[in-house]
């Protein structure tokens, strides 16, 4: 016996491991147990977000040099643009008062109904199979699963997915362009309904199925696809992306769209998780 | 042999800590090398089966910590592909460029095909049209390119390993 444990103790310990990583797979999906992802992902995002800060840390230290020369000459004209600005501080505060009782007029704050926690994204996913996003906040922030998660680009909010994983001090998001990812949709402009998936990678267009053939006439290249609200996840008119192609065949019954996601997923380095005010509208 | 294991799934823990926070800016079609996995293969070849199987769980357990993948599936696919290559020690005499090269994308090959039966055995969405895209096409390049970069200090890790036990 002894013998034959000795002999073949490589195999044995490699279906041990093999054995364990099924359990892993098994066990992941159940909440009873203590999901040792939880623990690995409170082990793995010190180092991630030491990772990151020390290379932010470097990369702003040889930027700061460079910029010093130019910070000289950058404060001599922004004396002269400051003045400029200071006559113009008073309109704005008078625009935006302005602004505040057309917003309440129009009822925009209670449309929304969501208060949004920010983060900044720490990781992503080491290998190329699968798709993640890993923030700096977890559950002892009060991040949930399945909040949404938004960006701001180019002074507006696009959807960047939902979150999935929780650990103590940080999270794990799916984003939308991950092919696990359907998005109850509809083309903005005519109101469409449709079902937006994922292709894959960041690189590839998501896919948007299901829209009527009656679209067809009042839908172009370049239209925003919104997300519908008829899922309890996400809620309505979250930009999703727009719309890059358009196939129509006569014998199917819907059409085929294809979407480039609004957020450009390479330049991402905030995010902004969407909490509700009112429990419930999120579930 | 417990010494090089933890140095090496130390090595390869922090080359997928690494992975995952490059920025995206410096990758080539969404992919960059998989320095982990480099490690996991110079280490099996080097050392045998059993090395190079606790070498790629543990490494591979630490992607499950940084993935949405199902828990367990890089563990899997590492430990088993740490074993496999572990069973071809010493079968060749690698030089210094072209045959670290050639074993490292054989062994991505192997890689491949074990994710692609395990995905399919758990029924990962897609699975098929992930593997089949030009970021693996790419990845397997970048990692072939760069082997003999990380071959080279890891053969001086190894051999300042052997000294120490030589003179023990």
């Amino acid at each position: 016996m002894r013998e034959f444990l000795k002999r073949h103790s490589s195999v044995i310990v490699l279906i041990l491991m093999l054995i364990t990583t099924f359990l892993g797979m098994w066990f992941s999906g159940k909440t009873a147990i203590p999901n040792p992802r939880i623990i690995g992902m409170a082990f793995t995002s010190f180092f991630q977000n030491l990772g990151t800060s020390t290379g932010k840390l470097i990369g702003d230290s040889v930027n700061s040099v460079q910029q010093l020369s130019e910070l000289r000459t950058q404060y001599e004209a922004l004396v002269k643009r400051l003045q400029v600005y200071e006559e113009k501080q008073s309109d704005i505060e008078s625009l935006r008062a302005e602004n505040e009782r057309l917003k309440i007029a129009l009822g925009f704050s209670s449309a929304i109904g969501y208060s949004n926690l920010p983060a900044q994204v720490i990781a992503k996913d080491p290998g190329i199979l699968f798709s993640t996003i890993t923030i700096n906040k977890g559950f002892n922030d009060g991040v949930r699963r399945d909040m949404p998660v938004i960006a701001i680009q180019d002074g507006q909010q696009g959807l960047v997915g939902k979150v999935q994983e929780l650990g103590p001090s940080s999270a794990q998001i799916i984003p939308v362009f991950d092919s696990r990812s359907y998005l109850a949709a509809r083309i903005d402009k005519n109101r469409f309904e449709g079902l937006v998936q994922g292709g894959g990678t960041s690189l590839i267009d998501l896919q948007m199925l299901y829209v009527a053939q009656a679209a067809k006439t009042s839908t172009g290249v370049g239209d925003l696809v919104v997300t519908s609200g008829l899922n309890s996840i996400f809620p309505p008119n979250l930009i999703i992306g727009k719309i890059a192609t358009i196939e129509s065949k006569a014998y199917e019954p819907s059409l085929s769209l294809t979407v480039s996601p609004f957020v450009e997923f390479s330049k991402l380095e905030y995010v902004y998780l969407l909490v509700s005010k009112d429990p419930g509208v999120v579930q | 042999m417990i010494l090089p294991v933890i140095i090496y799934s130390t090595i390869a823990i922090g080359f997928a800590i690494l992975q995952s926070i490059l920025p995206v800016s410096i990758s080539l079609f969404g992919a960059i090398p998989d320095i982990a996995f480099i490690v996991i293969v110079h280490f099996a070849f080097m050392n045998g089966v059993m090395s190079g199987q606790i070498v790629g769980f543990v490494s591979g357990i630490f992607f499950d910590f940084m993935s949405l993948a199902p828990f367990g599936f890089n563990a899997f696919v590492r430990s088993l592909t740490g074993h496999i290559i572990g069973r071809f020690k010493g079968v060749i005499h690698l030089d210094a460029i072209f045959l670290p090269m050639a074993l490292v994308g054989l062994s991505y090959v192997l890689k491949f095909v074990i994710s692609m039966l395990l995905g399919l055995v758990l029924g990962v969405d897609n699975i098929l049209s992930r593997l089949f895209s030009i970021q693996t096409l790419v990845e397997l390049l970048l990692t072939i390119v760069v082997t003999p970069l990380i071959f080279w200090p890891l053969r001086l890790i190894r051999d300042l390993l052997s000294q120490r036990r030589a003179y023990r």
